[in-house]
């Protein structure tokens, strides 16, 4: 059965890529525009990785995932932050949140899927 | 002011030519004190002076001054003004980039998804083509090259069976040639047995009535041997014409083995032409597929890739907006400043309409210029 990542992100066109490349790999993608739509959109799904950006309108990342941490299931959910911010603090302000590891934009493909694997066996 | 200075000196000289030391002294101190007192006078007169000019000098510098900050006010009033078209026209920016990154994205997908597909279907057909379809992993090529074989095989073993034949039929026409034997020896013995039946009738008839039996027997005899040698000639004519039909059919399989050996050899080397030219096509086709299937793929990761360049719009985007942010603080922090100052309104008043007009003036598209109309209304452009 394939595995499913949650993929948040304000901009269109990087759900469009990571979309692109995790179907290509043979996961389940689950799209989301801000934290606040995707706990709302993994409320009945089993997620097995989390894919998200820092900077969004409405939820930032960190406050997505102290909040999606604190849900029954998801305490050891991976969590990847996909983000231009290259800025030591910002990441350990991520990890502090709850956050397992970080992509710095842009990525390739071949990334992405590398480190998705790395989480989801 | 010249005569003052005249009378100071006249005073301070003076007590010098008094030769009384006390009078002297006392005019000293008189004309000291009187001295003090004018000098005194006049550095008031004098600071009072100075100070109406310097006074005169500051609120020309305050006018001056209020007129330059009033200046830039009315320069930073038209910036802000002009800010939320900023902004609207670097959203517009974002959204259009955007879109055209989502399309171009969709399009190099849909590109991705067509060769691997393309190469899929050539796979597969290859596949079926290299295989006989029902499973069994055997070669279409191999079953070909069994079945052209046996065609071969088939003609080969027609051609040695007609040899056979063909010897075969030798051997009976040797045996015609036998039967001919026979058969003349037949005749000569129903000749002979004729000779002998004729000379009976004769020495028959020499011994009158009691060789009347005998000439009976005679010619009884003489008519088996007319009959024989009848038989004999009917059997020779079955036996040549039967020779005449062998011959001929003889001849014609002889040609026919010969023709069929011609044709067995000559199919054979086209059968071998023919499999080695379909070997060396297929060879061909499966280097090609191969080709194409690792095309598709070298296709698909170059495509992957210009897709990742296509994160450049989401960077840019930041960016921009990192641009907006501190636009719309400039534009509020500069209209606190605005409520907070005492600068009188009627200063800071700027035509809106030629700002807009000059900042409409600077843009090509007219969609840029929809930004402005939305953003200002249709009546300040």
């Amino acid at each position: 059965m394939a595995k499913t990542v949650l993929a948040v992100d304000d901009s269109a066109s990087m759900r469009q890529l990571v979309s692109f490349a995790l179907k290509d790999a043979g996961y389940d993608v689950i799209e989301a525009i801000h934290g606040k739509d995707a706990l709302e959109k993994s409320g009945g799904s089993k997620i097995d990785i989390v894919l998200t950006d820092l900077n969004m309108p409405e939820m930032d990342g960190i406050e997505f995932i102290k909040q999606f941490r604190t849900r029954p299931g998801c305490k050891f959910t991976p969590i990847v932050m996909l983000t231009t911010e290259s800025q030591e603090s910002k990441k350990q302000e991520g990890t502090k949140a709850g956050a397992s590891g970080w992509i710095v934009k842009p990525f390739k493909p071949e990334q992405l899927i590398e480190i998705v694997k790395k989480f989801v066996h | 002011m010249h005569v003052k200075i005249a009378l100071v000196m006249l005073l301070s000289v003076v007590p010098a030519f008094i030769e009384d030391s006390r009078v002297r002294c006392l005019s000293a101190l008189t004309a000291s004190i009187i001295l003090f007192f004018i000098i005194t006078i006049w550095m008031n007169r004098l600071k009072g002076e100075v100070d109406t000019k310097y006074e005169e000098l500051g609120e020309r510098r305050i006018r001056e001054f209020k007129t330059i900050i009033q200046v830039v006010v009315s320069l930073l009033k038209e910036k802000s003004m002009i800010t939320p078209v900023l902004v609207a026209q670097l959203r517009e920016v974002i959204d259009q980039t955007e879109t055209a990154a989502i399309e171009i994205g969709d399009k190099f997908m849909s590109i991705v998804g067509r060769a691997r597909n393309q190469a899929s279907v050539a796979s597969e057909a290859f596949q079926k083509l290299s295989s006989n379809g029902n499973g069994s992993g055997e070669a279409l090529l191999d079953i070909s090259k069994k079945a052209l074989s046996g065609v071969i095989s088939s003609l080969q073993d027609t051609a040695s069976l007609t040899g056979r034949t063909l010897s075969e039929m030798e051997l009976i026409i040797e045996d015609t040639v036998s039967i001919r034997k026979i058969v003349s020896e037949i005749e000569y013995i129903a000749g002979q047995t004729n000779l002998l039946a004729l000379n009976a009738a004769i020495e028959a008839a020499r011994a009158g009535d009691s060789g009347r039996g005998f000439a009976v027997v005679a010619d009884e005899v003489r008519k088996l041997s007319d009959r024989s040698n009848a038989a004999a000639n009917d059997i020779r004519k079955l036996v040549v014409k039967v020779e005449t039909d062998i011959k001929g059919i003889y001849g014609t399989t002889h040609n026919s083995v010969s023709e069929n050996r011609r044709i067995s050899c000559e199919a054979e080397k086209t059968v071998e032409q023919t499999l080695k030219s379909i070997d060396t096509t297929m060879s061909e086709v499966s280097a090609q597929l191969d080709s194409l299937t690792g095309g598709a793929r070298s296709l698909a990761q170059d495509i992957g890739s210009i897709v990742v360049s296509m994160q450049f719009q989401d960077i840019t985007r930041q960016r921009i907006e990192h641009v907006i942010e501190p636009l719309i603080s400039f534009k509020r922090e500069f209209e606190e400043m605005e409520q907070k100052t005492d600068i009188a309104e009627e200063s800071l008043l700027t035509d809106q309409a030629s700002t807009a007009g000059r900042l409409e003036k600077t843009y090509t598209m007219e969609s840029e210029r929809d930004v402005i109309r939305n953003v200002l209304g249709a009546a300040h452009v």
